[in-house]
């Protein structure tokens, strides 16, 4: 038999790589502090008391249930913009940081090869700051789709991704060989 | 009138049997295996009926799935597994039932099944790399060559379709969705 789960909400806040783990805490935490939330046991807590999952991992994402969801959308969508504004200046600070990073990386007497390595390293960070940049720019439910397929092929799985009416269905295969 | 207690369809589906297909399942089990995914589908209490002809009405492919639930519980299955041969519908069939003690209309039905996925859930056979079995006991019967020329390769699938939520199907529960996302 096979399971079926309807009525999902997930609701990307931040995309994994955009910022350091450290850097990405700070933003969400400075959102939440401006927008007057609390986080209990892994719940985050509106004014009105109403409480939804949060997961803070390596990308930070909420989780609602469909009764919820039409009351808190507009208060998701805030902390999004929020958010976005927040990391925005974070990311490029931390892109600063790791161009500094190269040029010290330079000025440091490393033998070529050790020198290419942390280059290689240096510039694998920004590149994925950046695709989490764009994704960052999608909508929510897009945005949640790319993380899903980023994360499903770090774990092993092929995804399908085709496009049935309006909806986008993914489908995750991990083959046995 | 023939009627089924459905608790979903779902269209456009890859992951339960060979191509597009839609999917069926009942609810209603009389089974109850050990660590069952669906234990919300094992009550008879009817949320949903529909007649025969509405049933078929809304399948979009004639490539069909029965799952459950138990499939072959719904009293009239006969009915609708021979209006769909009737139709020439492809048919996939998971039930809990071994097919060695089935009898009678539920033996019938699974016999007109092109393939039959069958034999209880045994949760200490439980192996989620098999395509399209939970447990390593569970069998894959073709009853006709309909999908002769399909390879039922190992391999685990789940399917997420995104619109203004998400639907998750597969033989794990939403926790695999969470995990990707942590």
């Amino acid at each position: 038999m096979s399971s079926i789960v309807k009525n999902i909400n997930l609701h990307l806040i931040c995309a994994s790589n955009l910022l350091p783990q450290k850097e990405m805490n700070n933003c969400f935490i400075s959102t939440i502090e401006e927008l007057n939330l609390k986080i209990v046991k892994n719940k985050l807590v509106f004014a009105n008391g109403q409480s939804i999952k949060l997961t803070v991992g390596e990308r930070i994402v909420l989780h609602t249930d469909s009764r919820q969801v039409e009351s808190i959308q507009s208060q998701i969508d805030n902390i999004r913009n929020l958010f976005n504004k927040r990391a925005t200046v974070a990311q490029k600070n931390y892109l600063n940081e790791l161009n500094e990073q190269a040029v010290q990386s330079k000025r440091q007497s490393y033998d070529s090869i050790e020198l290419q390595k942390l280059i290689d390293e240096i510039d694998k960070k920004k590149a994925e700051s950046i695709t989490a940049s764009k994704i960052q720019q999608l909508p929510s439910c897009e945005a949640l789709v790319e993380e899903l397929k980023i994360s499903a092929v770090n774990k092993g799985y092929e995804v399908i991704q085709t496009n049935v009416k309006d909806n986008i269905q993914l489908q995750f295969v991990r083959r046995q060989y | 009138m023939i009627t089924f207690n459905v608790h979903h369809i779902a269209h456009s589906s890859q992951i339960y049997g060979p191509g597009n297909r839609d999917v069926i399942w009942f609810k209603g089990c009389s089974i109850h295996c050990k660590g069952c995914i669906n234990p919300h589908l094992w009550s008879f209490s009817v949320d949903n009926e529909i007649s025969l002809e509405d049933l078929v009405g809304k399948l979009e492919t004639n490539e069909i799935t029965l799952l459950g639930g138990e499939p072959l519980d719904q009293i009239h299955i006969l009915e609708f597994v021979s209006e769909l041969k009737r139709k020439n519908f492809g048919i996939v069939l998971f039930t809990g039932y071994s097919l060695k003690t089935l009898n009678g209309a539920k033996l019938k039905a699974a016999k007109m099944c092109d393939v039959v996925i069958s034999e209880p859930f045994d949760i200490n056979k439980k192996d989620d790399s098999l395509y399209l079995r939970g447990s390593s006991n569970q069998v894959i019967t073709l009853n006709s060559a309909r999908y002769k020329d399909y390879k039922f390769l190992e391999k685990s699938e789940y399917e997420l379709i995104v619109s203004d939520d998400l639907e998750f199907r597969g033989r794990k529960n939403i926790d695999f969705i969470e995990d990707l996302l942590k």
